[in-house]
């Protein structure tokens, strides 16, 4: 017991500490009864009312779709990105026309847009899959744009003096010089796509994470809906962490640019 | 063109430089005033070594630039054989002062570039590039990203990865060993002259170290002050192969001697107009 203690150095310890420590004291205020139980139930209780939806089969089925709904999302929103990105980063023509276009739709908030896609496309998953890649598209799009117009000439130079062509200068010189950037705009993308996918599901759907928010309001089971918001929380770092460690192996380079 | 035709009509043999500029005048936009290079006029012979030597600001890089075809001429013309230079192109390569290699290739991948953007097959390039990358002393440094190098060894890549460009006659370097320490800068020195010594390259050698001039080049074109002119051309006859040891010859320090003369006379310029500035 001692030697395992004095192996925990202070960073461990402050890697190890907060979750748990955070857990304890809201189970504890929760618990004195400070305020209403039934609105702010202690982790134990949420620990319980997920297991109770696990039993009901809801929690891995809305796991699912929603995970589903964000990946789908998500690649077509960074594929659209990064393709348009490259066009108006590369071409001034594109760039301006195309350009402002986009920045106009920029900055409407995704919730804007939502009864306008239940009235054009209905309740249905493309619904979902729209608002989530519309969400997607605008942070990979700019990182992109900016990527690539931005790549110092002097590279373009070099490569031009060993010959590179126009299209080699985009494969091997003007694209993997912007990766970094890209991939910056894809992690904003992921954090995007949670948002778009709960503002979608709440709005208008049958199943998925935020569908079950909406319910578990109506049945005032606010132990069920703190479980739910738990599992988004996970999802979401889990993607994160995934999505960077991929960055790493894929752009072990990516520090140096 | 119209080189060609005079050295006919001289009944010589006909030698055409490699490398020739004719009258260059370089005018930046927004800069109508003054020139960055003006009238500026040399030939680098077919595996020459030449050295354009000249105070920060002059027009070293332009020039440079110019052959390499990135910047084109206001005035004047650059040929090479004979031929205007278009754009930048394979048959000029350049070693940059801040290397410039792609952060995203490994030392392996740098140093094919150049064969790979000819249409070698895939074998070819890498046994190119590890020729060369073993000529520069970093076997076992193939697979290493350039940010993982020091400033010595990512040069070394740089000329490596110029060499590997078979096709290449000329190299274009501008102040590449001018961000290395003292002591890589002249074991880079060495390293170049043997290939130049070596690989009968034509190499135009931008600098403004003295005795780096000195030692390495045939012939130092020594320039002028804001705008960049010829000032003189100086001929280094020294013999060849030449080691870090002839800066002691007596042959050495005459000329360094006489460059430094010249050289202090434009620096001279620079700062009295500086000084009168602040008054
Ligand atoms: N792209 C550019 N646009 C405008 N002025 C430039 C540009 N590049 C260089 N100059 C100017 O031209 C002059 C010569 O520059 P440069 O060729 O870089 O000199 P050097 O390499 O000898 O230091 C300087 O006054 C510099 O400020
Ligand atoms: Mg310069």
């Amino acid at each position: 017991m001692i030697p395992f203690i004095k192996k925990l150095s202070s960073k461990r310890l402050a890697i190890l500490v907060p979750i748990p420590l955070f857990l304890l004291l809201w189970e504890i205020v929760s618990r004195v009864g400070l305020y209403n139980a039934a609105l702010f139930p202690p982790p134990s209780r949420a620990l319980l009312a997920l297991i109770e939806m696990l039993k009901e089969g809801t929690l891995l089925s809305d796991a699912f779709i929603s995970v589903k709904r964000v990946s789908i999302g998500f690649c077509l929103g960074s594929f659209a990105g990064i393709s348009i990105g490259t066009l108006t980063g590369r071409s001034k023509f594109f760039g301006i026309t195309l350009g402002q276009l986009i920045q106009l739709f920029r900055p409407i908030p995704v919730i804007a847009f939502v009864s306008l896609t239940i009235i054009f496309f209905g309740l249905g998953e493309f619904s979902k899959y729209f608002l989530i890649t519309w969400g997607v598209f605008f942070p990979v799009w700019l990182n992109t744009d900016t990527g690539i117009s931005r790549v110092e000439s002097s590279y373009l130079r070099a490569a031009q003096s060993l010959g590179a062509n126009t299209r080699r200068l985009l494969t091997e010189v003007i694209i993997p010089a912007a990766l970094p950037y890209i991939a910056a705009g894809m992690r904003i993308g992921i954090a995007v796509a949670y948002i778009c996918l709960i503002v979608a599901e709440m709005t208008g759907a049958s199943e998925g994470l935020g569908y079950r928010i909406e319910i578990t309001r109506l049945v005032f089971r606010i132990d069920k809906m703190i479980g739910i918001l738990v599992v988004l929380g996970v999802l979401g770092a889990l993607s994160d962490g995934a999505f960077v460690w991929f960055r790493n192996k894929l752009l072990p380079w990516h520090k140096w640019i | 063109m119209d080189l060609k035709e005079k050295y006919k009509m001289k009944g010589d043999s006909v030698v055409i430089p490699k490398i020739s500029v004719r009258n260059l005048t370089v005018i930046y936009r927004g800069n109508h005033d003054t020139p960055a290079v003006q009238d500026f006029s040399f030939n680098v012979p077919a595996g020459g070594f030449t050295s354009l030597l000249g105070t920060s600001g002059c027009g070293k890089s332009t020039i440079i630039n110019a052959i390499a075809g990135f910047v084109p001429p206001t005035k004047g013309q650059v040929l090479m054989d004979g031929n205007p230079i278009m754009g930048p192109g394979p048959d000029r390569v350049v070693v940059f002062q801040d290397y410039v290699l792609f952060p995203w290739k490994t030392v392996l991948g740098n140093v094919e570039f150049g064969p790979r953007m000819s249409g070698k097959s895939k074998n070819d390039c890498e046994n190119i590039a590890k020729e060369y990358i073993e000529l520069v002393g970093l076997r076992g440094y193939e697979h290493k990203y350039p940010g993982e190098l020091s400033g010595g060894m990512a040069q070394r890549v740089g000329l490596a990865r110029a060499l590997a460009s078979e096709e290449t006659g000329v190299i274009l370097m501008d102040e590449p060993f001018g961000s290395l320490d003292a002591q890589t800068r002249l074991i880079m020195q060495e390293l170049l002259l043997k290939i130049w010594e070596d690989l009968h390259k034509t190499i135009v050698f931008v600098t403004h170290d003295v005795d780096e001039a000195i030692l390495l080049a045939e012939e130092i074109i020594i320039m002028t002050a804001s705008p960049g002119r010829v000032k003189k051309v100086i001929d280094v006859p020294m013999s060849r192969p030449r080691s870090y040891r002839d800066i002691a010859s007596a042959e050495y320090i005459q000329i360094k001697g006489e460059v430094l003369t010249l050289i202090r006379e434009e620096t001279l310029k620079i700062m009295n107009v500086s000084s009168l500035v602040k008054k």
